[in-house]
């Protein structure tokens, strides 16, 4: 049985996966989802980088929505990379937060090499699932196992976000159960948690400090002592929370391995708000 | 009229359908995935087959087919946008060169739509924009062959409107936020367009008219986070002019510079116009030199957008679903209960210290909320009996929380979970108050002695969890010892809800006074307007 590697196989994703710089010498495609001014429409990352986005919020004017990626984009990657690959691994935001995995999946209707998959994660969760398939492939390994793998991280992969406000999750409704949750007032600080592909609330916490200890403590909760964990850390025009955040989660567990960590990406952004963090974390 | 003209009419109609309808589409998106983006999705879809027809102008009768269908494939966006694409190619499949458009076209159009539709969904759900598909389809079908064209998409509409409103019932989490399928509604609102262009009616639906079928059509419950954009013209003037030959290109050139969303349908002998323009009796004058003017129909929409967003505030707010279980309160002073309101308080019983409220007033409050369970904070020592009484006496699960200050209150709201049951969160919410101290700063009433302390009429007092610790003769001494004494529990967060009126005391003496006695903790001040304590402090 040949091994797949990055010779044979690819891996494709959408840009709520928080793409780092490093992946596209590493060969992983970004699919654009869309920011949407009113009846602008810019590419989510290459025409209009995180930044950007904040600069533009701060001026104010109509909060801006998002858009997926359309069938016409994923089916243009697939024939490419279809050329000179055997097998690609489409890896997506859940299918409860986007329509993306439909367009890829009716753009992939009748190619036999594309296998599309949902993180049941969405931002540094997907990105941290992409980046352990990809380093998986560098290092060469069997189909089977790399599905299994995937299938792992869909059931244990988990993602803690400290947004500033719930205002913009609100807005783009992709909150479910935590519309009810306070935030805001009282200096109550809401911890929003992803997994099995929703996004809901797991704490409440009044004032900064103890919302801070307790993004620490879901690591704390989520980690059992033999696991090896892998993490990855975003910011959303939240100066130092990268630095900060690092220094908690590997207060808690100084093995952990931090993979990435930059900005979320800009149609995240525009769901979870500016000065949100967020980190993510699977046990292997 | 060509076929590639007729399909850009029949795009257009929708088009303008959809721009009037997209963002009550984008409030009304919750299923399947609540992004609130529906209506955008849509619109780009069915913009990308206006583009993709610009393309193909001049090809032949089966180019306009596949130009529509390549449109609608390539641009589209959403499942939403997905789906119609399928619906799009679906009814174009029966599209025939030359083929007068009748009943029975428009029956076989709208079966292979649904066939395709369903085909493109793995699990089709009902609820949703496959559902209206058939249903319209249904009703066309039953049909008898000769019926006219404009009472088959009447019988059409109908149909997606009532399967429109029946989506609430058929999908949990439509029923759980009140609104029909985003979706089903768009369908319903682009067939009405393209119904509108068939039958040439399409400037006279004025946009009052259009909101009374939406009444049927689909009650958008979400409410509006900002007011909505006014349009750029205020008025939408729509009428026919009739009797001449009609310059249209003149009448279109006329009323480029003096408003938008122009529309002139129709032909030589009868065109409907429409447009949108701050001047409406400028359009008029020109059209009866030019004609006869008729159904003359004129809207303010700037007044129609403004209602639109009091109504959608009024039907929902921050709160628009009752969960499982609701918190009744008693909360003296505007600020303290519009505090307890924002963590998600339900109800507010006004009163407290002095003028407690009665069981049946608690009661009252109570039956007027939606949940089947009730959690009570009496905040108050001497309201606990009075709303362990009103317990008894419903017959609902209703739990005491028996919180004594309101400070207290609010520490064990941060714990409340509507989704939980009573039980379950008078634990949590009990639980929480163990760890808050509560601080009161009051007037002496009458001369006692307490303890070490004695205490004349109208000197100040302070107290901490119901016990007196410090006498004084202004407010800021007292605060700065309660402060001090708090200091010994090390709280990590303060809470002062404040009623200054009467005190030369400020926030900013307040906050002074925290930082030097309390420097950990985060400290938030709040003017409450509670009656008789200038200063109420909950540390936790």
């Amino acid at each position: 049985m040949t091994l797949s590697t990055t010779k044979n196989t690819v891996v494709v994703t959408d840009s709520t996966a928080d793409p780092n710089d490093r992946w596209a010498a590493r060969g992983i495609t970004v699919v654009p989802l869309k920011v949407v001014f009113g009846t602008e429409m810019y590419d989510d990352g290459t025409e209009l980088p995180p930044p950007r986005l904040y600069e533009r919020l701060k001026q104010g004017g109509e909060l801006p929505t998002s858009s997926q990626p359309s069938v016409a984009q994923f089916a243009e990657v697939y024939d490419r990379l279809g050329r000179d690959y055997e097998h690609i691994f489409s890896i997506h935001i859940s299918q409860e937060l986007s329509g993306t995995i439909q367009s890829a999946t009716t753009a992939a209707e009748g190619n036999d090499k594309v296998e599309i998959w949902d993180s049941r994660n969405v931002c540094c969760g997907l990105g941290l699932l992409v980046d352990r398939v990809q380093t998986k492939l560098e290092e060469g390994i069997e189909l089977e196992e790399l599905r299994s793998y995937i299938r792992h991280f869909q059931e244990r992969g988990r993602m803690a976000i400290l947004p500033a406000t719930l205002e913009y999750l609100r807005r783009g409704g992709r909150i479910g159960r935590a519309q009810e949750m306070v935030g805001g007032v009282l200096g109550i600080r809401p911890i929003i948690q992803a997994y099995d592909g929703v996004i809901s609330p797991y704490a409440k916490i009044r004032g900064e400090r103890r919302a801070w200890e307790a993004m620490g403590q879901y690591l704390a909760d989520y980690a059992g002592p033999q696991d090896t964990l892998y993490v990855s850390i975003v910011q959303a025009d939240s100066p130092g929370a990268v630095e900060k955040l690092r220094d908690i989660l590997l207060g808690v567990r100084p093995d952990a391995r931090i993979l990435f960590t930059g900005w979320a990406g800009s149609v995240v952004g525009v769901h979870i708000g500016p000065g949100a963090c967020a980190y993510s974390v699977i046990a292997e | 009229m060509t076929a590639h003209d007729l399909a850009v009419a029949l795009v257009d109609g929708a088009l303008v359908e959809l721009e009037a309808e997209r963002s009550v589409i984008n409030d009304l998106n919750v299923y399947p995935v609540p992004d609130g983006d529906t209506g955008t999705n849509l619109l780009l879809t069915v913009r990308a087959i206006r583009e993709e027809l610009e393309r193909s102008a001049g090809s032949t009768d089966d180019g306009v087919a596949a130009a529509v269908t390549r449109g609608s494939l390539m641009g589209a966006r959403g499942n939403s946008g997905v789906i119609l694409s399928q619906i799009v190619r679906g009814a174009c499949s029966v599209c025939r060169p030359g083929a007068a458009l009748t009943t029975s076209t428009l029956t076989q159009a709208f079966a292979e739509a649904t066939a395709a539709a369903y085909r493109a969904v793995k699990k089709p759900v009902e609820g949703t924009m496959l559902t209206v598909t058939r249903e319209m389809s249904t009703a066309a079908s039953r049909l008898p062959d000769d019926t006219s064209l404009a009472d088959t998409l009447e019988t059409i509409l109908a149909a997606g409107r009532i399967a429109v409103e029946r989506t609430t019932q058929q999908l949990a989490a439509l029923r759980q936020a009140g609104v029909v399928d985003a979706g089903g509604y768009g369908l319903l609102v682009i067939c009405r367009g393209l119904a509108a262009v068939l039958t040439g009616a399409h400037a006279g639906t004025s946009v009052a008219a259009r909101q009374r079928s939406r009444a049927v059509g689909g009650p958008p419950l979400a409410s509006p986070a900002e007011p909505s954009e006014l349009s750029r013209y205020r008025y939408c003037t729509s009428f026919l002019l009739t009797g001449t030959a009609v310059p249209k290109d003149e009448l279109e050139n006329f009323l480029a510079p003096i408003g938008d969303s122009a529309l002139l349908v129709g032909d030589a002998d009868m065109l409907k116009v429409h447009v949108h323009t701050d001047d409406p009796g400028t359009v008029l004058s020109w059209a009866v030199r030019h004609g006869g003017i008729s159904e003359v129909d004129i809207n303010d929409m700037h007044v129609q957008t403004r209602e639109r967003d009091a109504r959608l505030r009024s039907a929902g707010g921050p709160l628009p679903r009752a969960g499982r279980t609701a918190v009744v309160a008693v909360v003296a002073g505007a600020g303290n209960q519009a505090l307890f309101r924002e963590v998600g308080c339900a109800g507010i019983v006004d009163g407290g210290q002095s003028m407690n409220p009665s069981a049946a007033q608690l009661l009252e409050v109570m039956d007027r909320l939606a949940s089947d369970d009730v959690v009570v904070l009496p905040n108050n020592g001497n309201v606990i009996l009075t709303a362990e009484q009103a317990a008894t006496m419903s017959t609902r699960t209703i739990v005491v929380v028996p919180s004594k200050s309101m400070p207290a209150g609010l520490t064990a709201m941060v714990e409340f979970d509507p989704d939980k049951d009573a039980v379950a969160n008078a634990a949590v919410m009990t639980q929480a108050l163990a760890r808050a101290h509560c601080a009161e700063i009051t007037v002496a009433v009458r001369d006692s002695v307490i303890g070490d302390l004695s205490v004349k009429k109208d000197q100040v007092i302070g107290l901490i969890d119901g016990t007196l610790v410090a006498t004084g003769e202004d407010v800021d001494g007292v605060l700065d010892d309660v402060l001090a004494r708090l200091g010994a529990h090390d709280p990590e967060v303060v809470t002062v809800l404040t009623s200054l009126n009467g005190t030369s005391l400020t926030d900013d003496d307040i906050a002074a006074a925290l930082a030097r006695r309390l420097p950990q903790a985060e400290a938030l001040i709040q003017a409450g307007g509670q009656p008789l304590y200038p200063i109420l402090i909950g540390a936790e």
